[in-house]
């Protein structure tokens, strides 16, 4: 009976998308200047990071 | 309890994963089908997991030491409040999870990988992996604390911890692990009884609510415990568990309403269980000369003093609790976006023989961490502002993607996050990336 319910299962329930390759994003307009304000807040965290390692404040 | 299954010729065209899932999608199913309080009653229960695991893993070993250490340092007042706050800010976020999983069906790390590109995917899977580790052995180390209280050696507690996070993930499938850790995972609330056990005045807890009273006033300290508190609110694994999870266990669109009751029943859990330690410490503790400096196996022995030998032992118990289930979640977090981003198998479904690759980061990071934590006079101060700081780099990041994700039409379709939505996320998403900015770079000038 498991075998049976097994295929009897609506895979239409199931997300649509996980077995297509997803494609990249397209990365234009305020989600191209989000991500470059996130490169220089993880430069200057960073920098930060290796003056603390340097100082001996970590 | 064991990971084979059998299967047909018509199903073996599935992955072994996905068989197993699709069975528990059918039971699901079924208790749609059926009518009557208990069938939606034995629904709920069944759907509940992911999102109960996530909030109370949360409140880890390092979370209890924290919340314990608030109270006993500014008692009653601002916190009690706050943590309702912060209780709200995990639920907006990790709803979000719950829509991207159901919608998706991928991980977190395979949609960050997938949509935009290796050197995001790879900077967010080292932070995680790394984050994850150093995490690790904090729980290890409130086990560690926690068994002392029964006089169990330090060696033997990590090896039992390391041997039960070891059986949990590798020897059960999804439903089964996803169960015994939600029966780990209600021993956070040993916490609540202890907190009524310390008789706390009723009507000074529901002022603060109106007040928002900082005992001491506004100093340089105090900012740096509100910083820590809001700014770890949501961990940056929590936001892969939680999706992954929900991609284990197979909820699609139609189950994100459960999705989120699952949610909002994990963040009621855990901000009770987060106000009680406040509320039992911050009775008990706070007030007594030199409190704000006591440790928590001080904070320990002064309990038992207090209430009794078994107010001690119960918190002892609550900590290795604490310290069993985030292992529990991170060490299954590690493998999943691992999995999800090398596209190995990344179901907790699947036999180790099948699918080692998937097991083998999670089950690696639990065994180093235990190593770790093993050698003796370990710099823990150390080891705790190292996890802050790839937790304040790495978080804005994981929000950023969280939140175009959320809001990327060709994914997400109609389930992108609405107005309000945008409007909630986007001011919590700027708040925390703002707390976890002067967090990060007020751990310099406080050790500077």
């Amino acid at each position: 009976m498991k075998n049976a319910q097994i295929i009897e299962v609506d895979f239409s329930a199931s997300p649509k998308t996980a077995k297509e390759t997803l494609s990249r994003a397209k990365v234009k307009g305020w989600v191209s200047i989000a991500f470059w304000g996130l490169r220089i807040y993880i430069v200057v965290m960073v920098t930060l990071v290796i003056y603390g390692f340097l100082r001996g404040a970590l | 309890m064991s990971k084979k299954i059998a299967t047909t010729n018509s199903a073996s065209t599935l992955d072994w994963d996905e068989v197993i899932r699709e069975k528990d999608r059918l039971r699901v199913q079924k208790l749609y089908d059926q009518k009557g309080i208990f069938a939606r009653l034995a629904l709920g229960l069944v759907l509940l997991g992911p999102g109960v695991l996530t909030m109370i893993a949360d409140n880890d070993a390092g979370g209890v030491i924290t919340y314990a250490q608030t109270g006993a340092t500014y008692g009653i007042g601002f916190f009690i409040p706050a943590l309702i706050v912060a209780g709200v800010i995990a639920f907006i976020v990790q709803e979000m999870t719950v829509r991207l999983g159901a919608v998706t069906g991928r991980g977190h790390a395979e949609m960050i990988w997938g949509r935009y590109g290796a050197f995001w995917g790879w900077f967010s899977l080292i932070d995680l992996v790394v984050a994850n580790v150093l995490t690790l052995i904090t729980e290890f180390i409130g086990i560690t604390v926690g068994m002392a209280v029964f006089g169990v050696p330090s060696w033997i507690s990590t090896i039992l911890a390391l041997m039960i996070d070891a059986f949990v993930l590798l020897g059960l499938r999804y439903y089964t692990w996803e169960r015994i850790s939600l029966w780990i995972a209600a021993g956070n609330l040993l916490f609540i009884p202890l907190a009524l056990m310390a008789h706390p005045h009723w009507s000074v807890i529901s002022q603060t609510l109106i007040t928002w009273r900082i005992p001491g006033g506004f100093t340089p300290a105090f900012l740096f415990i509100v910083l820590a508190n809001f700014g770890t609110t949501i961990a940056p694994w929590m936001l892969f568990f939680q999706q992954s999870s929900v991609v284990d266990k197979g909820l699609t669109i139609k189950d994100i309403r459960h999705g989120r009751i699952d949610t909002a029943v994990g963040t009621v859990a855990m901000v009770v269980v987060s106000l009680a330690l406040v509320i039992l410490t911050g009775t008990l503790i706070h007030g007594i000369p030199g409190a704000s400096g006591f440790g928590i196996t001080h904070i320990m022995a002064l309990l038992g003093h207090r209430i009794g030998y078994i107010g001690e032992d119960v918190f002892a118990l609550g900590l290795v609790e604490a310290g069993l289930i985030a292992a529990i979640a991170l060490t299954a977090s590690t493998s999943w976006a691992m999995g999800e981003a090398f596209h190995w198998p990344k179901s907790i479904n699947m036999p180790v023989a099948k699918a080692w690759k998937f097991y083998l980061p999670g089950l690696g990071s639990a065994v180093l961490a235990a190593i770790i934590v093993l050698i003796p006079n370990l710099p823990l101060g150390f080891l705790n502002l190292l996890v802050q700081v790839i937790a304040s780099i790495f978080m804005p990041a994981a929000l950023l993607f969280l939140l175009l994700l959320l809001n990327d039409e060709d994914i997400m379709g109609c389930h992108t996050n609405r107005r309000w939505q945008n409007i909630a996320a986007f001011s919590i998403v700027g708040l925390l990336i703002i707390l976890n900015g002067i967090f990060g770079i007020s751990i310099f000038f406080m050790h500077a």
